[in-house]
């Protein structure tokens, strides 16, 4: 008979032998003694149970630990260097030099805040002058008058057949007559007789130029009749000769005469 | 114990004190089953003649 190796007696006695092994122990009275054995011997290895950390525990260990625990010096740099080594006089230049500084960026924050509340209160009580609102009024005005003068024009030399003119005319009429609503209000409001005329002859010319659907030949020719006989384009003409820059300087003459 | 390797330590502690199978141990050690079943056995081995002395005085 064969009896048992130690291998396989160590996985007897953890229970993990094969059914040959477990025959073998039960018929070898030899074997069985030595997995007794075994069994005995291996009882008594680490079954003391592990104590409960107390409350120094840490400590210990941290008492264990600190000699073997490389010092850490950090490193000073060189203007520490030389302050520590120059002792209370390092020190006293140290706190000097501190002083200085918020002085210094006292002075400049305050210097610098002056100005931003000076900016500010400057923005803040700016108001438009009259003057600047006229000047601003005039601008837009002459602009618009412009741009109506030049739409009278190519309106006298339209051609009722270039569908694509007459739909750009359209389209600029419509334009010129929502702002020229504004100025006529506007004109009317500031007591400005002469200009509140002008621009609603204006507008009626605009209004009919925006909103007809097929400007033809006859449509055209009655409204060039409509502003020759009433001088409307002479009368912008003579509006944007009265604004201060077109007095300033002569306006190069633009299209054809009526 | 201190006679023990890491491997041979960590296989015994496993199984003789934490009851975990062969094939868990060789998982924790990253092992095939039979080279756990083997750092079990020279554990177990060395442990005996270590207690061999100790047996005989007790």
């Amino acid at each position: 008979m064969k009896h048992l190796s130690e291998e396989e007696l160590v996985e007897a006695c953890y229970g993990e032998s094969g059914a040959a092994g477990v025959a073998h122990l039960a018929a070898c009275p030899e074997c069985a003694a030595q997995l007794l054995e075994l069994k005995r011997d291996l009882e008594g290895v680490m079954r003391t149970e592990v104590p409960e950390r107390d409350a120094e525990y840490g400590e210990r260990v941290w008492e264990t630990l600190r000699p073997r625990l490389i010092p850490y010096e950090k490193k000073a740099a060189g203007w520490q260097k030389f302050f520590s080594k120059g002792g209370a006089q390092g020190r006293a230049a140290l706190l000097a030099l501190g002083c200085a500084a918020l002085v210094a960026a006292a002075f400049v924050g305050g210097r610098v805040w002056e100005r931003h509340t000076t900016k500010t209160t400057k923005v803040a009580s700016a108001s438009p002058s009259p003057q600047a609102k006229e000047r601003v009024v005039l601008v837009v005005l002459t602009d618009h008058l412009d741009r109506t003068e030049r739409l009278l024009v190519s309106l006298e030399h339209a051609d009722s057949s270039d569908k694509a003119e007459n739909a750009q005319l359209q389209s600029e009429a419509r334009e010129l007559l929502a702002s020229n609503r504004l100025y006529r209000t506007t004109a009317s409001d500031a007591g400005d007789p002469v200009l509140a005329g002008a621009l609603d002859r204006v507008e009626g010319v605009l209004a009919e130029v925006a909103n007809d659907p097929n400007l033809t030949a006859e449509d055209l020719q009655r409204l060039r009749d409509e502003m020759n006989s009433e001088g409307i384009l002479f009368e912008i003409r003579v509006l944007l000769a009265q604004t201060p820059d077109q007095a300033s300087g002569p306006k190069p003459a633009k299209g054809a005469t009526i | 114990m201190q006679r023990l390797t890491p491997t041979e330590k960590t296989a015994f502690v496993l199984r003789h004190l934490e009851d975990r199978s062969m094939s868990e141990i060789a998982e924790v050690l990253g092992v095939a089953p039979n080279a756990a079943k083997h750092a079990v056995f020279r554990a177990v081995q060395k442990l005996r003649r270590e207690l061999a002395p100790l047996r005989g005085t007790a």
